[in-house]
């Protein structure tokens, strides 16, 4: 367990590395000219070189990128060309929303899934697993960004039970004081039922949203994986040495859902930044939206930011899906 | 070998290709036959594809001229309305594939290609240059993509080419693995071991031999890449940050349309992105089909 853990960090780290490098190199080769639009198309040669120099672009490609890895080792992100902010506080004021919206949508969407490919691949065939299968291959194939307008459409213009797609927090109401940024959290440890009520609220469509489209693949891959499971020669042998009903349900579980598990880290890496069409929808000002915002104005140390940060936490959650399934599943455990 | 092996070796060997590929169709026939979603998603993909083609051709009011109607809602004139500059959505709906599927489809394609080449070299060059293709492809699913697709997008000036090249170069790594998986477990089989024996060459063996074999579960994932594709362009100019308004595309009219259905003017955005999701629905139905067209044949 421990050489597994140890060999991912190293694994982890040069890629990092590598994925900062590329994105900033990217930046820089890509015709965009962020002097152009800092100064003004019309601004004179004395201004440009000004500018260039303010933004450190007047040094060699390698200088730069030298002493960006340097202050991210540091946790230093540098500082918006927008804002004058560290890019660092942006992004912890924004990362938390993101973080929250699909970890509550990953929890509902599983806890949907699960037991549907379950009772899906209990009875193979049947009208059950066919209306399950079709209801996972629709719902796997549908763009979340519409389905949260035509949510917005049901629940708020027509039922008016949902408020409108205007943040986390109706208009005029104070959020509690920052302790851990998760605004969920910090209402509850403020004791502001009225507030975490507030946010749970609108944070509801765009989490039923994301769960829908993510209840596709996960019914698919639950099935799958137990039918393969259930299938296998050693169920089979399980089965002929008079293992219990209970004992056999559970190694059933704990070898099926490992895999469902490797595919939630997928998309969990995947929706850090494809939320960003939800956060729009329905204006959560989370860290995809700010990538997407930041890229419109040319803010590179901003969108240099959100791609790292993303990276890390991705490979952070693939190392945790890691453990988690040699834990549940004992071939892996013991191939370390 | 067992009376199923071997029955297996003799349906992979090339030379019984042709009773293999009726064999193939027969299952295909059967399928649209008993199971009713795999007629709606034959059809939806021919409506789809036929549309590309006509739609524009097809569309009773100009793409990108006004009419003097202005938020109308559907009536026998405007079927699906119109929107804010009194463009005739119904129109745009049906020309909106000339965009939207002719980028997933290229996309789709050069992906297929580009991966399935990298696929063979990665299996039949297992040294160094194997290990280097997959830990290349690692290191792009480490990236956050669709952030990846916005930079290189907006960046690199938003026409449809940069767009189908950043969805293409995304869907690689896909295409890639499957592709490796398959060689992999195909080169091994009987038939490969008698063109060896045969005295043919590797470059042979693997163009002639194994590549078409492998390719098929290649085109079920590209019917299924397809939709995500679509999804990912229309997500892309959702955002602003592909195609352009007022060019006819499902995405940006679903973003025109945004703010007008917290008002009630919910025909705006929900036609085009019905039309969206059918279509997306249509192509990963199709590429179940192969999977499961293939799955009873061995």
């Amino acid at each position: 367990m421990k050489t597994l853990i140890l060999k991912r960090l190293c694994f982890v780290l040069p890629q990092l590395v590598l994925v900062a490098a590329v994105v900033f190199v990217l930046l820089r080769i890509l015709p965009v000219d962020p002097v152009d639009r800092i100064a003004g198309q019309f601004a004179t040669p004395e201004l440009r070189a000004q500018v260039e120099e303010e933004l450190g672009l007047d040094r060699s490609l390698g200088t730069q990128l030298g002493s960006y890895l340097a202050g991210i080792f540091q946790g230093d992100f540098g500082t918006s060309w927008l804002t004058s902010d560290p890019v660092r506080e942006e992004m912890v004021e924004r990362f938390p929303l993101t973080l929250q919206l699909i970890t509550l949508a990953f929890f509902v969407a599983l806890a949907i899934a699960i037991p549907l490919g379950r009772a899906s691949a209990a009875r193979e065939g049947s009208r059950v697993d066919k209306a399950a299968q079709s209801y996972s291959l629709f719902a796997g194939a549908q763009p979340d960004f519409w389905w949260g307008l035509m949510f917005l459409f049901l629940f708020f213009f027509k039922a008016g039970i949902l408020p409108a797609p205007l943040g986390v927090l109706t208009p005029g109401r104070q959020a509690p004081d920052e302790i851990t940024h998760f605004i969920l959290l910090d209402a509850l440890i403020r004791g502001q039922l009225g507030v975490f009520v507030d946010a749970l609220r609108h944070l509801a469509l765009p989490v039923i949203t994301l769960a829908f489209v993510l209840t596709g693949p996960f019914t698919k891959m639950t099935r799958q994986s137990v039918l393969s499971v259930s299938k296998s020669e050693y169920m089979l042998y399980a089965d002929a040495t008079g293992l219990s009903e209970r004992a056999m349900k559970r190694s059933l579980l704990r070898n099926g859902l490992a895999p469902v598990l490797t595919l939630a880290a997928i998309f969990f890496g995947f929706l850090l930044g494809g939320a960003a069409l939800i956060e729009t929808v329905f204006t959560l000002n989370g860290l995809g939206l700010y990538a997407v915002q930041r890229m419109l104005v040319v803010d590179f140390p901003a969108v240099q930011g959100v791609v790292v940060w993303m990276t890390a936490f991705a490979l952070l959650m693939y190392l945790i899906m890691d453990l988690l399934y040699a834990a549940l599943d004992p071939r892996v455990r013991y191939s370390e | 070998m067992s009376h199923l092996e071997a029955e297996r070796e003799v349906e992979a060997f090339p030379r019984a290709a042709v009773g293999r590929h009726i064999r193939r169709r027969d299952h295909f026939v059967l399928l649209l036959k008993q199971s009713w979603l795999a007629r709606i998603g034959v059809s939806i993909v021919t409506i789809a594809l036929f549309l590309t083609v006509f739609g524009p051709y097809i569309a009773p009011y100009d793409l990108i001229a006004a009419t003097p109607d202005i938020y109308e809602s559907p009536s026998t004139t405007h079927f699906f309305g119109t929107d804010g500059s009194g463009f005739d959505i119904f129109s745009r709906v049906i020309a909106a594939p000339r965009y939207d599927v002719t980028i997933a489809l290229v996309a789709t394609i050069l992906s297929l290609v580009l991966g399935s080449m990298l696929g063979l070299i990665g299996a039949f060059f297992r040294g160094w240059t194997g290990e280097l293709l997959m830990r290349g492809s690692d290191s792009v699913q480490a990236f956050p993509l669709f952030v990846l697709a916005i930079i290189f997008v907006i960046g690199a000036g938003r026409s449809l080419i940069n767009i189908v090249i950043i969805i293409a170069l995304l869907s690689v790594p896909i295409f890639l693995r499957l592709i490796r998986s398959e060689v992999l477990s195909l080169r091994e089989r009987a038939f490969v071991e008698s063109a060896t024996a045969n005295g043919s060459s590797r470059m042979r063996i693997a163009f002639r031999h194994v590549l078409p074999n492998a390719m098929v579960p290649g085109f079920a994932q590209a019917s299924i890449t397809m939709g995500y594709a679509i999804i990912i362009a229309a997500g892309l100019s959702f955002l602003g940050a592909g195609v352009q308004p007022p060019t006819p595309e499902w995405g940006s009219m679903i973003a025109g349309g945004a703010n007008d259905i917290i008002n009630g003017r919910w025909w705006i955005s929900i036609f085009p992105g019905a039309a969206m999701a059918l279509t997306v629905f249509g192509f990963a139905i199709v590429g179940e089909m192969i999977q499961t067209v293939l799955l009873r044949r061995t």
